[in-house]
This record gives C-alpha cells, sequence and structure tokens, in this order.
C-alpha cells in the first residue's frame, strides 16, 4: 500500500517526539521508532532541567502520552529499522519489531506481572542503581503502559520454568511465542532524533570511576535526585547510603582533549552540572558543593543568571581547573581530589564524599550501522551529520533525510526541541515539492 | 609590572628552535591552561613555591618569560605523571628536558654551575637526596647521541658538588626527644623519612634487608643511569646527620615486627620497603634454566655480580623496569635483545623517554603478543611459544585489554627469557593488624599515610605498587609530617 | 449569573481497580456500594480495567441501558485518560463535558498505601465531590475558526527570509516586513561567517534572491507593523510603509524574527576616545573592505559591557566572532600577534571546539581576565595603544602594546522592540529579549496563539541556530495554517456583560491576549476570544465585577464541591 504524505521519525526522545508532534498535527502520518520498550529518551532520565528546575518528566510525560493519543502517529516501540530504499518523497523502509512477549494490544499496564516475577536485574533505565524485574516497565511513566519481557534473565526463557507472569495476567497478555515482526512502510520523508551516549568515564582512570563506589556520573545522579528513582529521590553515596556534606563536580571528563576521550565540548555538561549542584543544595542546604571547569559554559537564554544564582544565592564554588587524580581513602571511601586551582595558582588538597563526572556526549554505537542503512555520512566523531551545519542544518547529504537534536552532536533541550521542528518543517517541504512534481 | 614581551628576543628564538625539536612543544598552543599537570605532579607537592609546570609552560609561551633563568625549568623529574592526565597526552618532560639542552648548548645559560648551585639549594631545603634527584633529573652522559656540551657542564658541575659533600664536615643534628622510630626500607621514601625526623631531633634507625643500603635506588636503577657515588655520597651524608642504618636485618627475619614496637621500643614505625618481588607469568616452563626475574637481574648487577645472559634475550613486559632489563642485559654482550609486550605501545607503561632510549641502542620491541609457553631443552631455555594479541574494551585502569587472537601462535628462539611484568611489595613480615590490599599493598589513609595499626605508618612502593622515585620522596615527608605529629600529640589528621 | 435549570441528573459511576495499583489498597466495593447511595447516583460498578475495551464498553451500556447523562470514572489521571473517557461517551451520543473524573490512584491508592483505610475513605470523599460537581455539568459546544493560510514575517534578516522561504514552499503566502530599505539585518554588516568561512554577502543575496523570486512571498521594506489586530487564524495587520501609506492585509499567523544589535561601548577601554579602539562589528567592516594597515599587534577583549552589572547575560556569539576574526587577521598579516582577553571561551559542540583549536594552531593567543581587574586601555608615547591586564592564570599584571584594540560588545535587543511587543501581545525577558511560551519545550513558540518567534529577537544566535529556529517556527506556524479550521475545548471564560463595567483589568491580566474590550450597544463590555481563551481563569480571579466565570469550571460547581467535601460523613 502506498501512503503518500508519511514521515518515518527515528528516535523516541525529545526530539523525535517534537517532530513526530508537529508532522502529525499537521495531518501527517508519521510512524515513531524507538528502540527501547519506551519513548522519552534521555530527558525522561533527568530529574529536573535549567534554568527554570522544572521536573523533567512532569514536563515531557504529556508531551509522550500526546504522542501515543495521537491519531496520526503510529508508535513502534522496542523496534529497529532494517532496511531503507528510494529516495525522497518515496523511501520504503522495512521494520523489525522486537519480540517484547507481551501483547501490547492486551496488556493495561497493571504492573502485576511486574511484581511477581521473581528475576530481579538492574535497571537500565536507572543506569542500573535500581532493579527491576525481568517483565517491566523501564520507567512509571513508561508509553506505551505495556511491559516487556527481557529474555535474557527471564526464567521462563533461560531456565524453561516460571510463567508466572503469564498465570496472573488477567487481560491474558503475555506471549512467550511471539516472534519478531517484519513491517514495511512507505514513506516521503525520513528524521533522524537518535540522541546520544555519554562516554565510559573509567578511560580517564585517575578518576577511579568503576573503582570508587563515591565516583559516579551525572546521569547517575539525576536518577539518585529523583523521586522515582532508585533512592526515592535521596542522593546518597553509594558506598554506605549516607548523605554526601560534600560534593565535587569535574566537567570535561573525556571531552575537550585531543588525547583520550574526545576533542569536542558536550555543551551543556556546565549548565547540566549548575542545576544538579542546586539540587543536592536542595536535599540538604548545608553541604558543600564544589565544580571544576575549565570554561563556563552558559550562554543561553537565563544560563549565566542561572550560574549567577547558584554562586550567590546557593554558595556553590566554582574552581576553574581539571583535577590531576583522586584517591580514595580505603576506610572512610571519602574522595581526595589532587587539583590545581588555577585562578589562584594554587596546589589543592580537596577532601569530598561524592564526586560527580560529568562525562562526554558521544554518539550512540548504532550511528555506525543507521548510516550505512540510510546512506547518510556522519561527521568525523561519528555524529550525524548535517550537509551544510550553518545554512541547512538539519538536512543530510540525503535528499529527504534530516537529522535534529543530539544524533548531530551535542545539544540542550531548547536547542533539540527547536531544531526538530525545523526537521518537520524540512520534511513538510519535501514533502510539498514532490507532491508538486508529482502532480 | 610585566611589559610584553618580557622574555625578549631571545625568548622568541627559543621557542622557535623548541618547536622545531619537539612536536610536543608545537602542541603547547593547544595547551587551555586546565592544571591537570600541575595538580598531578608530585615535584609540585613537594616544591610548591618553585614548581608549577603549567604556569612555566605559559609564560613561555606568552613570551613573558625569560626561560633560561626560571628555576621550574630544572625541577622536573620527568614521572610523566602529567603526560597520562594532560587532556592533549602532551609530553611535558620532554620538553623541559629539550629547553635545559637548548639553553645549555646554545649558550643562552652561560653559569650552568651557580645555576646548578641555586637548584641545589632549594632541594635541599626540602630533601636528602638532592644530587640524587639532580643526576636522575638532568640525565648526564645518558642520552644518545651524546649532548656534549650539556654532558660536559652538568657533569663538571655535579662532580664537584659531589666532592664538596664528601669534603664537608656534618655535625649530627641534637637529639630533642626520647622517641624513637624505626624506619623500615632504605630506599628513597625511608631516606627521606630518616632524614626529616633526624632533624626535628628524633632518633632514627633505619633497618635495611640487604648488605647495602638505597633501596631500589642501589639495586633497581642501573649504573649507568645513576652512580653508586652519587648515592654513596648522599647516604654518607644522611649518616653523618645521625640516622643508624642497620643493613642485612630483615624485619620478619633477623628481627620481628612486633619485636619494634615491644623490647625494641619504637615508639614509631615507617615501612618502606617497596616493592621488590617480582610478578609470575604463570606459564609452562617459567621454571627453566634461562628463565629470569628482571628486578633480580638488575640487582645482582647493581650488587657487583655478573650474570650470564644468553646472546639472544626476550623480555616480556612494557614499564621501566623491562626497558632497564633490556639496556642491561645489552650491557652484558646480548646480541639481540627483544621486548615482547601484550598491548600496544600507547599503553605502554614505561616512561616514553625511557622506551625511546631503549629503541635508540638497538633493543626491539613488540607489541600486541604475549608468551604461551616458554620452550626447553634439557631444562634450558631455547625459546618461547607466542600468540598474537587484540585489544578490546578499556578494563578498569582505563587501558583496552588484550585478547589473545586464537590460532595465531608461534614460536621464537631465545636462550634467555627476562620476565618483567611487574613488581608487588612482599607483606609477609606484617602483623596482622596492618590491613593489606588485595594487590598485596598496603592500606593507608592516603594524606596521613597512617596504617591500621595507630603509630605505623607506610609509603613508597609498598603502598602505591612500583612508581617513581620522586613519589617516594614525597612520601617519606608526607609520613614524617604524620609521625612528627603523631608523637608530640597532636591529631594526626590535619584539614 | 443565569441559572440554567436543568432536570434531575442520571449519573453513573465506574470506579476502576487498575488491577492491582488501585484494587490493593483501596477497597473498591465499599466505595461502588457508598457512590450508590450519594445523591442523582442512578447506577455504580466497578470494573478491573474501566479503560480496556471491556470497560469501556461498560460505560456505554451503562449510558444506553440507565439513560445515564453524566458519567464519573474514578481511577487514574485525567491526563492521560480523560480524553479516552470522553470520546467513549461521545460515541454513544453523550456530550464529552459532562464526564467527570476522580483521581483515586494517584491522589488516594499512590499517596496513601501504608493506611488502606484512610485511603478508601478519600476515594469516598474523591468521588461524593465528583458527583457534586457533575449534576451541575452542562454540555458544551466547541468552538471552530478558520485560520487564514498566510503569515506575516517581521523581520527580514536570515531567520525571516528562513522563514519565510520554508513556508512559502509550503504553499502558504507570506509577507515579510523589514524596517530598513534593504532585506539582510545583521549580515549585511558581516564579513565572513563561521565556521564555513563562507562569504556573508553571497549566502545573504542568494537568500534574498530566492525570497524575492518566490511568489508566495511579497517583500515590504522601509515597513514597520503599526497596529495588529484579531487573534490566532485572523490577525488583521497594518503596515506603515515608509512615511504616509499604511498596507493592510489579514494573516493567520505572525513570525517575530527581528533579529538583535550591538551594543556601541561608549565610554569603555577608550572607544570614541582613541582612534583605534573600535568594536568587532567595525572589524567586519575593515575586513570586508580590506581596509587594514599592515597589522603588527592586535588585542581582542570579550564581554565589553556583557556579562557584569545591568546586562548580566552572556551574547553567545561574541566568543566565535573574535576567533573568526582573529583567524582572518592571521590570514592576512602571519606575523601579527593577536592577543584575545576572554573570561570563557564558548566554543560549545563538536565545530566550535575544533575552531578554537585552529585558531590556537595559528598562534593565537589567549589570556583569562577577571571582571573584577578589566584591562585597562591607555595611549602610549609612541603613539600606539598600551592594554593593561591582570592575567588571572599565570598571576601577573601584564602589558601589551597595540596597534588596534577590538572590543566585543554583546547583541542587545532593538529599542523599538517593547513597541512590537505591546502591539503583538507578547512578552519581552528580563534581558530584553522575546520570551517565549516555555524555556525548554516550547522555544519557538509565544504563550500567545498563533504568534512565534526565532532567531536574534529570542536570544542571540549565530546563522545555523537562526536557521534552525526559523525551520522550527515554520513548523510550528504551518500547522495551524495547514489545518485551516481549529476548534478549541470549550473550557473558555464567560463574560456576563450585565455585569460587566468594561474596567479592562481583564484585557490587563490575560497573559494570552484572548479578553478585550469593545464597544457595545451597552457600552463597554469585555469580550473573550474564543479561539485564544485558554481556560486559565485569571481573568475571572481578577474581575472586580465578578462578571467573568470559567465554563466547565464555575463557581457553583467548585463550590458544590467544595460543600459535598465538607459534609459531615454519614
Amino acid at each position: 500500500m502506498k501512503e503518500s504524505g508519511s514521515v518515518l521519525v527515528i528516535g523516541g526522545g525529545v526530539a523525535g517526539i517534537q517532530a513526530a508532534l508537529d508532522l502529525a498535527d499537521r495531518g501527517f502520518r508519521v510512524y515513531l521508532v524507538e528502540e527501547t520498550p519506551s519513548i522519552g529518551g534521555r530527558m525522561a532520565q533527568l530529574d529536573k532541567t535549567f534554568p527554570t528546575l522544572d521536573c523533567s518528566i512532569c514536563i515531557l510525560a504529556p508531551k509522550m502520552i500526546e504522542c501515543y493519543r495521537h491519531p496520526n502517529i503510529t508508535l513502534l516501540t522496542y523496534s529497529e529499522v532494517e532496511k531503507v530504499r528510494g529516495s525522497a518523497g518515496n523511501f520504503t523502509v522495512e521494520i523489525t519489531r522486537k519480540p517484547r512477549f507481551v501483547d501490547e494490544a492486551k496488556c493495561t499496564g497493571c504492573g502485576t506481572c511486574s511484581q511477581k516475577c521473581p528475576i530481579i536485574v538492574p535497571n537500565e533505565f536507572d543506569m542500573l542503581l535500581g532493579d527491576r524485574k525481568a517483565i517491566y516497565m523501564p520507567l512509571p511513566q513508561a508509553v506505551p503502559r505495556v511491559t516487556t519481557i527481557d529474555k535474557d534473565s527471564c526464567l521462563y526463557f533461560t531456565r524453561s520454568v516460571c510463567k508466572i507472569c503469564q498465570k496472573l495476567c488477567q487481560a491474558e497478555a503475555v506471549d512467550f511465542d511471539q516472534k519478531p515482526e517484519k513491517i514495511n512502510l512507505n514513506v516521503s520523508a525520513i528524521i533522524v532524533a537518535t540522541g546520544f551516549s555519554l562516554l565510559n568515564p573509567s578511560v580517564i582512570n585517575e578518576y577511579g570511576y568503576g573503582r570508587y563506589k563515591n565516583v559516579i556520573t551525572s546521569l547517575e545522579l539525576e536518577r539518585l535526585a529523583n523521586a522515582s528513582g532508585p533512592t526515592g529521590g535521596h542522593v546518597t553515596r553509594p558506598s554506605d547510603g549516607k548523605i554526601p556534606d560534600k560534593v565535587a563536580f569535574i566537567q570535561c571528563v573525556g571531552s575537550r582533549g585531543l588525547g583520550r576521550g574526545v576533542s569536542y565540548c558536550s555543551s551543556a555538561c556546565c549548565m547540566y552540572a549548575t542545576k544538579e549542584a542546586i539540587l543536592i543544595k536542595e536535599h540538604k542546604p548545608k553541604s558543600e558543593v564544589f565544580i571544576f571547569y575549565l570554561d563556563l559554559r552558559a550562554s543561553g537564554k537565563g544560563f549565566q543568571e542561572f550560574i549567577n544564582r547558584a554562586k550567590e544565592n546557593w554558595g556553590v564554588l566554582y574552581i576553574r581547573g581539571r583535577p590531576g587524580e583522586i584517591i580514595e581513602d580505603p576506610t572512610t571511601k571519602d574522595l581526595i581530589i589532587f587539583c590545581e586551582h588555577t585562578v589562584r595558582g594554587e596546589v589543592r588538597r580537596l577532601e569530598v564524599d561524592m564526586v560527580v563526572l560529568c562525562p562526554a556526549f558521544i554518539p550512540r554505537e548504532s550511528n555506525n550501522k543507521l548510516s550505512e542503512k540510510l546512506r547518510v555520512k556522519l561527521d568525523e566523531y561519528g555524529f550525524f551529520k548535517a550537509e551544510d551545519a550553518s545554512l541547512v542544518p538539519v538536512d543530510s547529504n540525503i535528499p529527504g533525510i534530516f537529522t535534529c537534536g543530539c544524533c548531530q552532536g551535542p545539544k540542550d533541550i531548547p536547542e533539540s526541541v527547536a531544531q526538530a521542528s525545523g526537521a518537520a518543517a524540512r520534511a513538510v517541504e519535501v514533502i510539498t515539492l514532490t507532491a508538486r512534481r508529482e502532480g | 609590572m610585566s611589559r610584553f614581551p618580557q622574555g625578549g628576543p631571545q625568548t622568541v628564538r627559543i621557542l622557535k628552535e623548541l618547536s622545531k625539536r619537539s612536536l610536543d612543544a608545537k602542541k603547547l598552543a593547544y595547551c587551555d591552561e586546565c592544571g591537570a599537570c600541575t595538580g598531578s605532579c608530585p615535584v609540585v607537592r613537594i616544591f610548591p613555591r618553585h614548581f608549577n609546570p603549567r604556569v612555566f609552560f605559559n609564560k613561555l609561551f606568552l613570551e613573558f618569560a625569560n626561560v633560561s633563568t626560571e628555576t621550574d625549568l630544572w625541577l622536573c623529574m620527568m614521572c610523566y605523571r602529567c603526560h597520562s592526565r594532560c587532556p592533549h597526552g602532551l609530553k611535558l618532560p620532554e620538553i623541559f628536558l629539550s629547553l635545559r639542552e637548548m639553553v645549555i648548548e646554545q649558550g643562552y645559560l652561560q653559569d650552568v654551575p651557580s645555576k646548578l648551585q641555586e637548584i641545589l639549594e632549594i632541594l635541599r631545603e626540602e630533601i636528602p637526596l638532592s644530587l640524587v634527584y639532580t643526576w636522575l633529573c638532568l640525565r648526564p652522559g645518558e642520552e644518545e647521541p651524546k649532548r656534549d656540551k650539556f654532558d660536559t657542564a652538568i657533569l663538571d658541575a655535579l662532580q664537584r658538588h659531589i666532592m664538596d659533600y664528601k669534603r664537608k664536615e656534618v655535625a649530627p643534628s641534637p637529639k630533642t626527644t626520647k622517641d624513637k622510630i624505626a624506619i623500615i626500607g632504605s630506599g628513597p621514601a625511608g631516606l627521606t623519612a630518616a632524614w626529616e625526623l633526624v632533624r626535628r631531633g628524633f632518633i632514627v634507625t633505619v633497618f635495611e634487608a640487604l648488605s647495602e643500603p638505597g633501596g631500589m635506588l642501589r639495586v633497581g636503577i642501573p649504573e649507568y643511569r645513576l652512580p653508586k657515588e652519587v648515592l654513596d655520597a648522599e647516604i654518607e651524608h644522611i649518616k653523618d646527620l645521625g640516622v643508624e642504618i642497620r643493613t642485612n636485618t630483615a624485619i620478619g627475619k633477623a628481627l620481628l615486627f612486633n619485636d619494634l614496637l615491644g623490647e625494641e621500643r619504637y615508639t614509631a614505625i615507617f615501612i618502606a620497603t617497596g616493592a621488590h618481588r617480582s610478578r609470575k607469568l604463570r606459564i609452562e616452563g617459567e621454571d627453566m634454566e634461562g628463565v629470569v626475574h628482571a628486578l633480580g637481574l638488575l640487582r645482582q648487577v647493581n650488587l657487583h655480580k655478573q650474570p650470564r645472559l644468553g646472546e639472544k634475550v626476550g623480555i616480556v613486559g612494557g614499564g621501566n623496569t623491562a626497558m632497564d632489563a633490556a639496556r642491561t642485559a645489552q650491557r652484558l654482550g646480548a646480541k639481540k635483545v627483544n621486548i615482547l609486550y601484550r598491548r600496544s605501545r600507547e599503553e605502554m607503561p614505561a616512561n616514553p623517554l625511557e622506551v625511546e632510549e631503549a629503541e635508540r641502542s638497538g633493543v626491539e620491541i613488540h607489541f600486541l603478543l604475549t608468551p604461551r609457553k616458554i620452550l626447553g631443552k634439557n631444562k634450558q631455555v631455547v625459546g618461547a611459544e607466542c600468540i598474537r594479541m587484540k585489544l578490546g574494551s578499556p578494563d578498569e585502569s582505563g587501558r583496552r585489554r588484550p585478547i589473545p587472537i586464537e590460532g595465531s601462535e608461534f614460536t621464537i628462539e631465545l636462550d634467555t627469557a627476562i620476565i618483567a611484568i611487574g613488581e608487588s611489595p612482599d607483606t609477609s613480615f606484617l602483623p596482622n593488624e596492618i590491613k593489606v590490599t588485595e594487590w598485596n599493598t598496603i592500606e593507608v589513609d592516603p594524606i596521613t599515610l597512617e596504617t591500621s595499626l595507630p603509630g605505623v605508618f607506610a609509603g613508597g612502593d609498598v603502598v602505591s605498587g612500583p612508581a617513581s622515585v620522586v613519589e617516594a620522596i614525597d612520601a617519606g615527608k608526607r609520613a614524617a609530617i604524620s609521625i612528627n605529629r603523631y608523637l608530640n600529640g597532636a591529631r594526626v589528621k590535619f584539614p | 449569573m443565569e441559572h440554567r435549570r436543568i432536570e434531575t441528573p442520571k449519573i453513573g459511576v465506574f470506579i476502576c481497580h487498575c488491577g492491582i495499583n488501585i484494587g490493593g489498597v483501596i477497597k473498591v466495593p465499599e466505595v461502588v456500594q457508598y457512590a450508590k447511595k450519594l445523591p442523582n447516583v442512578v447506577y455504580a460498578e466497578e470494573n478491573l480495567y474501566t479503560c480496556s475495551s471491556e470497560g469501556l464498553s461498560k460505560i456505554k451500556e451503562g449510558i444506553q441501558e440507565h439513560h445515564l447523562d453524566r458519567v464519573i470514572v474514578a481511577s487514574c489521571t485525567p491526563r492521560t485518560h480523560e480524553s479516552l473517557f470522553r470520546a467513549t461517551c461521545t460515541e454513544v451520543g453523550l456530550n464529552k463535558y459532562l464526564f467527570e473524573m476522580a483521581n483515586i490512584r494517584d491522589q488516594c491508592s499512590w499517596v496513601h498505601m501504608k493506611d488502606p483505610e484512610a485511603a478508601t475513605e478519600k476515594a469516598k470523599d474523591l468521588v461524593r465531590m465528583a458527583v457534586a460537581k457533575a449534576s451541575l455539568l452542562h454540555p458544551q459546544e466547541e468552538t471552530e475558526i478558520d485560520v487564514i493560510p498566510s503569515a506575516l514575517v517581521v523581520g527580514g534578516g536570515i531567520a525571516g527570509i528562513t522563514t519565510a522561504l520554508c513556508l512559502a514552499n509550503q504553499g502558504f503566502s507570506v509577507y515579510i516586513v523589514e524596517k530598513e530599505a534593504k532585506m539582510g539585518g545583521m549580515l549585511r554588516y558581516l564579513h565572513k561567517l563561521y565556521p564555513t568561512m563562507r562569504n556573508a554577502s553571497e549566502v545573504l543575496n542568494q537568500l534574498v534572491n530566492e525570497a524575492k523570486a518566490s511568489k508566495n512571498i511579497e517583500i515590504l521594506t522601509s515597513s514597520v507593523v503599526k497596529e495588529v489586530k484579531g487573534f490566532i487564524g485572523n490577525f488583521e495587520v497594518a503596515i506603515q510603509k515608509g512615511d504616509e501609506k499604511t498596507v493592510n492585509f489579514e494573516v493567520g499567523t505572525i513570525i517575530v524574527a527581528t533579529g538583535a544589535t550591538d551594543f556601541e561601548p561608549v565610554g569603555m577601554y577608550g572607544y570614541k576616545k582613541f582612534d583605534n579602539v573600535i568594536t568587532q562589528l567595525q572589524l567586519e567592516q575593515l575586513l570586508k573592505k580590506g581596509r587594514l594597515q599592515n597589522l603588527k599587534r592586535v588585542v581582542m577583549i570579550q564581554c565589553v559591557g556583557s556579562r557584569q552589572e545591568g546586562r548580566s547575560y552572556c551574547s553567545r556569539i561574541c566568543c566565535m566572532t573574535a576567533l573568526k576574526n582573529s583567524k582572518l587577521i592571521r590570514e592576512s598579516y602571519p606575523d601579527a600577534n593577536i592577543h584575545i582577553f576572554y573570561r570563557d571561551l564558548q566554543t560549545y559542540g563538536q565545530e566550535y571546539e575544533k575552531y578554537y583549536r585552529e585558531v590556537q594552531e595559528k598562534g593565537v593567543k589567549f589570556i583569562k581576565y577577571l571582571p573584577e581587574k578589566p584591562p585597562e586601555v591607555s595611549l602610549g608615547e609612541n603613539g600606539k595603544l598600551n592594554v593593561n591586564v591582570y592575567h588571572s592564570l599565570i598571576n601577573k599584571q601584564i602589558e601589551i602594546s597595540a596597534d588596534l584594540v577590538v572590543l566585543s560588545t554583546p547583541l542587545i535587543q532593538h529599542e523599538d522592540a517593547k513597541e512590537l511587543s505591546q502591539k503583538l501581545k507578547v512578552p519581552l525577558g528580563p534581558s530584553g529579549f522575546f520570551l517565549e511560551a516555555h524555556v525548554k519545550l516550547r522555544p519557538v513558540d509565544f504563550a500567545t496563539d498563533g504568534v512565534f518567534v526565532c532567531g536574534s529577537a529570542h536570544w542571540p544566535a549565530d546563522v545555523g541556530e537562526s536557521i534552525s529556529q526559523a525551520y522550527g517556527a515554520a513548523s510550528r506556524a504551518s500547522i495551524p495554517m495547514s489545518l485551516k479550521r481549529l476548534h478549541t475545548e470549550a473550557l473558555n471564560a464567560l463574560v456576563d456583560e450585565e455585569i460587566c463595567s468594561g474596567c479592562g483589568l481583564c484585557e490587563l491580566t490575560c497573559p494570552f491576549a484572548a479578553i478585550r474590550i469593545e464597544e457595545t450597544k451597552k457600552g463597554r463590555k469585555a469580550k473573550v476570544i474564543a479561539a485564544s481563551c485558554k481556560g486559565c481563569g485569571a481573568c475571572g480571579a481578577g474581575c472586580p465585577q465578578m462578571a467573568i466565570s470559567m465554563q466547565h469550571f464555575t463557581d457553583e460547581q467548585l463550590l458544590a464541591q467544595i460543600a459535598a467535601l465538607a459534609e459531615v460523613k454519614s
């Protein structure tokens, strides 16, 4: 069946959601493909957003639900793009829906199955700090609100026993025989919005991530600070559950270097670290918070003022310098940071309870494969390359395929959202032009 | 106030020439002044007022400094810690080295002896091993090709200082307390602590297991890198101050650890026994004739024995000890010296300078392979079966993990195999109250260096695992500060 | 207020177990029995999942069999499920505004998980309140409006032209209003664009020509917006062209792309006092015209007039501008020494950081100064400029002589922006830039429907960012224009003209420009623009005459709910 005027959006984060909603509101059919069980992306993992300190999931969830309910949007979660052929105005796309072993149409999201499932594994959504079951919803606000069975940990799949979820499901939604399903689509344009990954900071081994329990990443902190996160919103340190009195943030971990890690700047870290510093202060006003930085990059709207507030009202201390190393006190698990306060030319030894690393934003591993399928170019770092970043910032080298958000490179949320709308507009231009040419 | 450019045309010329000599000097343009170098530098910790590599290079780059007169230039000890921390991977030690050579060879620095005098005075204020430090730092006579003017100037100046040292009468430090301190190990950490404490009026005894004091400085560093004469002069000086060094006295054998606190009535102990135990490969054939451990080899040579090596020598490992062993093997007459390392050049723990020197002197380094089996005939090594490796994802240390490529096995011919895959401390003599980590190092408070047993401190390689001389000196100083506080009844830990 | 009498309502209540989410804590059967006894309730039942297809058919059956004219579902949150239940009611002919919801999951079983008794009692309270309100619900009709498929773009710079072209290519007609005689905005004054180093004029000419060639675009230069009346879909615009002529037309949407202007640093660092102290924008001109003398030493000072008292923001584009211009100078004069005095370099992302490395390679030197110890510029004896600065990273006061000192000044809002914001009824933020509807999720929308923003009018932006936003604004504006008809939820404010005194307080209060005072036969009266009204209630709360009520949330309904809550439980 040929559908004209439809668009494939790859990636269900805030950029993909915005592009899908704009197009759907205009009356186009949109297929929103997301590889994980729920849409929401990175923004859903955040606790609050800068500079307004809005609760992240609270402002995102309505948009997620709108995608789910929109008559013009077909949500294809737990799905991947397999093949793409054709050209602008007429792409054929093959998509695989991975078996989630739960019938999406029947599942009511009641959660009985997850409650009774005997298998507990770390939850990827909580950066492995919290647990989930083998049959699970990654987050309480998951869209679609259905569970998924993780085949690798499920007792039935690993040892052919249990099936307790199937027995208990009153909606009869559990289906262990589900097979991967291939879907063929015909779309006029494609928008790539697959987002980014974070560098594993153990590469910068002198900071001890992976060796020292109380060295965590910023995204882990977001989950710790979040009320629906693994600690119920208590920012506690992993070694002993103590609420830290002294916390240090380190910027540019694995970024802005021509040696290890990546050479570019991840754009959002100065601001989110400041936000996280304020969150820690909100949780415990007497705590001391330090941010090690190189250049404070606060050029967005209201950002400098936000940093000024952090300094003046919250007493967040900014130290210019990249720490040389961190060592752990083997008994207390406190951390000692060796650093130079470069503005004072002073070598310091700072003892803290917890260190939060702000690692580089890096391209998704899947970018290579996806770019091959789409014939779209990647830049030297592995992000999706804009054909001309300054003049047509959302166009790829292939007409009819557009990119937006962090799959192009590090960005903050409003930039991603504006760009997503922009990609939607360009997609409509293509559809209009091809329709004009054909008719 | 400095008027631009303070350094003047001389600095501009030096900079230009420097960038021709060293690629990394060109890369100085990328420096963002992040301070990771300064923040991780052990020299900065000892000489915070005299050394700041970041500021030094910044001034140089901005042409605000008269390079040849800055004392910073002469203090870098080449531990390469900054290199591994620098986000751009700059090899600051090499830039220091090139700069030093330039200012002497090109005549920018006219009066070398008084500059050295100035440096030595700075060093002597803080550390006992100032000559050893300077020797290891300036590497006179060691570089290839020989740097005539540089080496002559430095050697001349240093020789004179050694003579001065030997001539000078040193009055023993007055004893102001009755507290007796035992220091186990006479390496750089132990000697530094002894020097600091004896000057504070304590009674200090150093216990050394070997027949001669100096620890790794004596048995780990080959003569061509540090003449024994230099070391002896310094140790004499320390002894003259009133430190008693008891050689051939291994704690745990000659004397029990608990006796130090008991019958011997020492009120504080500093453990600085280093890391002298060679790690084993744990492969077939390791116990054959012709398999030696690098440290054992270096020790024998340093204690004036002449070990016999074959013509074809293979060294397993990629650290500084492997490099020293390779060059020592050459000096012992080996015709062909090969180093086998399981990862790639990037992951090599050895000092890049040492690697370069080894390669320049004809040592061949083979990357991404490891021996699987030592082959022998009549219990005598004849070769090794090796397998090629590839690099996987990073492990805990942040380095990429080597993975064997099955089916890539091949054999090489060898007369001698030298194992240099790392050293670990021997902590078997310690009482159970002193906590030891899974790597067999002593667990200490990272700032005070106090162990889990009050009054007992530890530092140097026995805590950190194999590290540089300057880190050991730093540990010795810090231990002395803590011991002083401990014996004076102050809180050991200070804010 | 008019009291519409209704016949005795017939209310049906459906109470959801939500699997164990509700049923695991609350005694649902008990709540059902309780609901049955409430006034006007003729039917009540429990469902395992009211939202399942089975549950939904139960609602429909209930309406038909029991002739229900009000439906209440006590379950989860209306945020996720209200529209589903409303649609179900509509399917069997019940007006969707006769549906009411009680959230007994979030507000009872979840928050009082450990106290099932109290949770059950609270669920009863919520159901009782819902019943009290439902009895007073009225059916509502939703308003529909036509949308004129054309747009007004205010500002003919890179953002305005881009958004206009994007809309024109989609078939909408667009008016571009530019106050200058020539199109192009800020780009007219620039030499080259970073990071591509393309000529600004080439880029601009191509776009201007495309816009001129487009038959869907009408360009009005030397023109300003004189007056705007109306609301989304139907804005009546009056444009003042030149001195006398006024042009009138109607558009469905408006996009603000007025850009920004640069700050003139009079009295700072010897600007206007010494000849060779200029701004980056002036440097662009000199570079463009090739009028630079052979340069030996150049000093650039960043953050001149920004990130300080009175203008606290960072202007985002100045660091890259300085880097670009210093690179151009080094390329023309390889011997020129360039020092950039900066505070925090804004070379974010991949491209700009890479650009920064290239500039470092070119030998440009960077000196970090502190705002509390700013550089000083003075005239030396030799007629050269001396710049004195405290180098914060080497802890030293230094002096550099310079042939040219270039000041990087921030982009600031145009003086006439205030006027435009008042005409369009859209706000300006604290830094003077136009304030969007939501800083995170609605970056190019205004709170006022049908009006959008992009480019430096919103916040200092470079070419790539302006273009991204321009496309974004085009997308947002195209939605109502392509739908051609809009219908809005009937949650509007309702003015009782009998009571309204026409004081105009509501017009001032309304954040959406949705209420306006008009002359009627009865005098000045407030009039609600249904298409723009969001039913927020600000006007109603503020009305001194109590002449405004909110449909679907009338005082009567709310008071009934409160009364029901206060009722002594029997």
